[in-house]
C-alpha cells in the first residue's frame, strides 16, 4: 500500500505537480509521425500532461505542437488553416509559427510590430523513428535526444502503435512491471498469439508456473528478473527491464520481435500507452508486420479512425464468457494488450493504493514507486537530474536465458541486456 | 509449425449491448468509485524482520522509530549455543534472546536482510525451516558492489529477492507489505 500523499504524489503530473516537473525533463512520445503525414496537413489535437496542445507540420517540413488555444480569443487552433509557413485561427485570421510565435494579426498594421508580442506556448517536436518526442520542460535543461533502440534501428525493423487508456498512467505502467499476472491473465495467448507462440522457452512458462522473482537496482531504474526451473537444474530467466519514469520491456520469445511500452500521461485519469515491437538485427516479415497491424501482441485494433480501442469500457471490452469457459482467454477478454488494458481500467481512473494488500511477489511494483518517489523528492528538493535522462540508461534490452542455478542473472547477462548493435537479441 | 494451431480469433463488435450502471463505462468513473465498499478487508499481518549480519543490523536501527506493532524486529545473536539444526538464537530489540522457532510460530512473513555473507548459517536454517512451516520469506540485499555470494546465500533461502545499494527500499518494503 502506499499514503495518500505519496499515491498523489506518484499520479499527479499537471502543470506544477511535483511529477509533472520530473515527466516535464525527459522527452517523450507526443504522437505517431504518422499522424502528420505531410507538410500542410492537418492539424492534430494533443492533450499531454494536462496539457492541451495542437501539433502541425508546416509548409517546410518543421513541426510544431503548440498552446491549441488562439491568443486572440480562445478559439480551438485544430480549426486552423495550416498553409504558408504557420497555422492560421479561421476567427480572426491571426496565424502562429511551429514555435507558437505570431507571425500575423491582419487586424493591425504589419509595421506595427503588434504581433512580436504574441506568442503561444510551444514545445519542440523531434521525428525519431516512428514517434514524434516532445520535451515540455526548460528550453535551457533540454536533454540529449532519446536514443532507444526500437526507433533508432532502421524503419524496416520496427512498428510502433499507440493507444488511449482510460485511467492514470502510473496503474498502467505497474502492469508492465508486474511479470506475475502473466502466467494468469496472458497464459491464453501464449499458445495462440502469432507474436508468442512456438519460442522454446514457451515450454519453461507452461511447465512452471509460479517463478520466483529477484529485482535488482539499476541506474536507470530496475531489472525484474522471473527464474523458472529449466533443465539439468538450471533456471530459465525472463528479464524485464524499467527505465524511469515509464519504459518497459517484456522478454523476448525466440526469434520473435522483441516488444516493450511507454506510458505517458494524458492527465491524471487517462494515458497513452504506447506499444512497440522490433528485431535488432533484421526487418520484420511481412506476416509479423500485418499481424501488428491487426492487433495481435501488444498491439490492438481500433475503432476505426480513432486511437480509442475497438473493446473499451463502452462495450464491456466485448467479454466473451465462451471463450473463457473453454480457456482460449483466462478472462473473456481477447489480446494481451486489452486483456491489461480492461482490468487496470476497472481499478478506477486513480486507483486508491491506501486499500490494496501487496504481497512479497509484488516487490517490483514496491521498488518502482520507491524510485519515483525519491527521484521525484531528490528533484523538488535539489534539482536532481532523475534517471532515465543519461542516454546510456536508454541503451537497455530485455533477455531471456537459461543460466546456471546460482548466477546472478543482471552479472551474468550485462552485455545481453545492453543494446549491441548488429548483435541479436538474447532469447530462448 | 506451432505449439498451437488453434487460430486467434479476435472479437467480434456487437452493439446489442446496453450500458447500464454496473457496465463499466459507468462503473470505472470517478464518481461510482465513491461507493466502493469501504472497511478493513485484511486482518493484519505479523512479519519478523531479521538482520543477518552486522551491516544489515545497522540499517534496522535506522528505521525502527516507525511503529509497526505487527513486525518483529530481530539481530542474529553473536553466540549461536549448539541447540539444535533447525534452530537460531535471535536477539529482540531490547536485547533479549529469543529462539526461531518461538518466533516462526505465528509468523505470516520473514523478510531477511543481508549486506554481507557473513550470516550464512543462520539464512540457511531460518530458510530450510520457514519453507517447511510454509512461512513466506523475501530477501533484500543491501550492498554496493557485485553481490555474487551474498545472492548465491540468499537464492535457496527466500521466496522473492531485491537487490539494492539503497537501504531506504527496506522502509518502503516493510510499508508497502503492511509489515
Ligand atoms: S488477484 Fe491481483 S488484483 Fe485481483
Ligand atoms: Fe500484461
Amino acid at each position: 500500500m502506499l499514503t495518500k500523499e505519496v499515491n498523489d504524489l506518484l499520479t499527479q503530473t499537471t502543470p506544477g505537480t511535483p511529477m509533472g516537473s520530473m515527466f516535464r525533463k525527459y522527452w517523450i512520445p507526443a504522437l505517431l509521425a504518422s499522424e502528420l503525414p505531410a507538410n500542410d496537413s492537418a492539424p492534430v489535437r494533443v492533450k499531454l500532461l494536462g496539457e492541451r496542445l495542437v501539433a502541425f507540420r508546416d509548409s517546410e517540413g518543421r513541426y510544431g505542437l503548440i498552446d491549441e488555444f488562439c491568443a486572440h480569443r480562445g478559439v480551438s487552433l485544430w480549426f486552423g488553416r495550416n498553409e504558408e509557413g504557420g497555422l492560421r485561427c479561421p476567427y480572426h485570421g491571426w496565424k502562429y509559427d511551429h514555435t507558437g510565435q505570431c507571425i500575423d494579426v491582419p487586424s493591425e498594421a504589419a509595421e506595427s510590430g503588434f504581433c512580436q508580442k504574441i506568442k503561444l506556448t510551444g514545445y519542440p517536436l523531434v521525428k525519431i523513428g516512428d514517434i514524434l518526442w516532445t520535451h515540455m520542460g526548460d528550453k535551457a535543461e533540454r536533454p540529449p535526444l532519446p536514443v532507444w533502440e526500437f526507433c533508432t534501428v532502421p524503419e524496416e525493423q520496427t512498428f510502433t502503435s499507440k493507444r488511449w487508456q482510460e485511467c492514470n498512467w502510473l496503474q498502467a505502467m505497474e502492469g508492465g512491471i508486474d511479470s506475475s499476472h502473466v502466467s494468469f491473465l496472458h497464459s491464453g495467448s501464449l499458445k495462440t498469439d502469432p507474436l508468442f507462440r512456438g519460442a522454446a522457452g514457451n515450454k519453461y512458462n507452461q511447465q512452471d508456473r509460479k517463478p520466483v522473482f529477484e529485482v535488482v537496482d539499476a541506474p536507470g531504474g530496475l531489472f525484474i528478473g522471473a527464474r523458472r526451473n529449466a533443465e539439468d537444474g538450471q533456471y530459465y530467466w525472463r528479464i524485464t527491464p524499467w527505465v524511469m519514469p515509464s519504459f518497459t520491456m517484456v522478454p523476448p520469445r525466440g526469434d520473435h520481435p522483441m516488444h516493450g511500452h511507454f506510458w505517458i500521461p494524458i492527465d491524471d485519469e487517462n494515458c497513452w500507452a504506447w506499444s512497440f515491437d522490433y528485431h535488432p538485427t533484421r526487418a520484420l516479415s511481412a506476416e509479423e508486420r500485418q499481424s501488428m497491424i491487426d492487433g495481435y501482441g501488444v498491439h490492438n485494433q481500433y475503432v476505426p479512425g480513432t486511437f480509442r480501442p475497438l473493446q473499451n469500457k463502452d462495450n464491456d471490452y466485448l467479454m466473451d464468457r465462451e471463450a473463457q469457459r473453454r480457456g482460449e482467454t483466462y478472462s473473456g477478454v481477447w489480446g494481451i494488450a486489452m486483456q491489461d488494458a480492461s482490468l487496470q481500467e476497472s481499478m478506477g481512473p486513480i486507483v486508491d493504493r491506501t486499500k490494496e494488500n501487496l504481497v512479497s511477489t509484488d516487490n517490483g511494483i514496491i521498488m518502482a514507486r520507491n524510485r519515483l518517489r525519491r527521484a521525484v523528492q531528490a528533484l523538488v528538493k535539489s534539482g536532481a537530474t532523475p534517471p532515465g535522462i543519461d542516454p546510456a540508461h536508454q541503451k537497455v534490452r530485455s533477455v531471456a536465458a537459461v543460466l546456471p542455478a546460482d548466477a546472478p542473472f543482471v552479472e551474468a547477462c550485462r552485455e545481453d541486456l545492453t543494446v549491441r548493435p548488429g548483435v541479436k537479441q538474447t532469447s530462448v | 509449425m506451432h505449439d498451437d494451431d488453434t487460430p486467434f480469433r479476435t472479437p467480434v463488435p456487437t452493439f446489442d449491448r446496453p450500458t447500464l450502471l454496473s457496465s463499466c463505462a459507468q462503473a470505472t468513473t470517478a464518481e461510482e468509485a465513491r461507493f466502493r465498499v469501504q472497511y478493513p478487508n485484511a486482518a493484519p499481518r505479523s512479519s519478523r524482520i531479521v538482520a543477518l549480519d552486522d551491516g544489515a543490523a545497522r540499517m534496522m536501527d535506522d528505521i525502527i522509530a516507525e511503529p509497526r506493532p505487527a513486525a518483529h524486529f530481530l539481530k542474529v545473536a553473536p553466540r549461536q549455543p549448539d541447540i539444535s539444526p533447525n534452530e537460531v538464537v535471535l536477539l529482540r530489540l531490547d536485547g533479549d534472546e529469543a529462539l526461531l522457532s518461538t518466533e516462526l510460530a505465528g509468523a505470516d512473513v520473514v523478510v531477511l536482510i543481508a549486506t554481507s555473507a557473513q550470516g550464512r548459517r543462520a539464512a540457511e536454517i531460518i530458510g530450510r525451516v520457514a519453507r517447511a512451516a510454509s512461512v513466506t520469506t523475501a530477501g533484500l540485499i543491501v550492498t554496493a558492489d557485485a553481490a555474487d555470494d551474498v545472492v548465491r546465500m540468499m537464492r535457496p533461502v527466500t521466496g522473492v529477492l531485491v537487490v539494492s545499494p539503497d537501504a531506504d527500499h527496506l522502509a518502503a518494503m516493510l510499508s508497502a507489505l503492511r509489515a
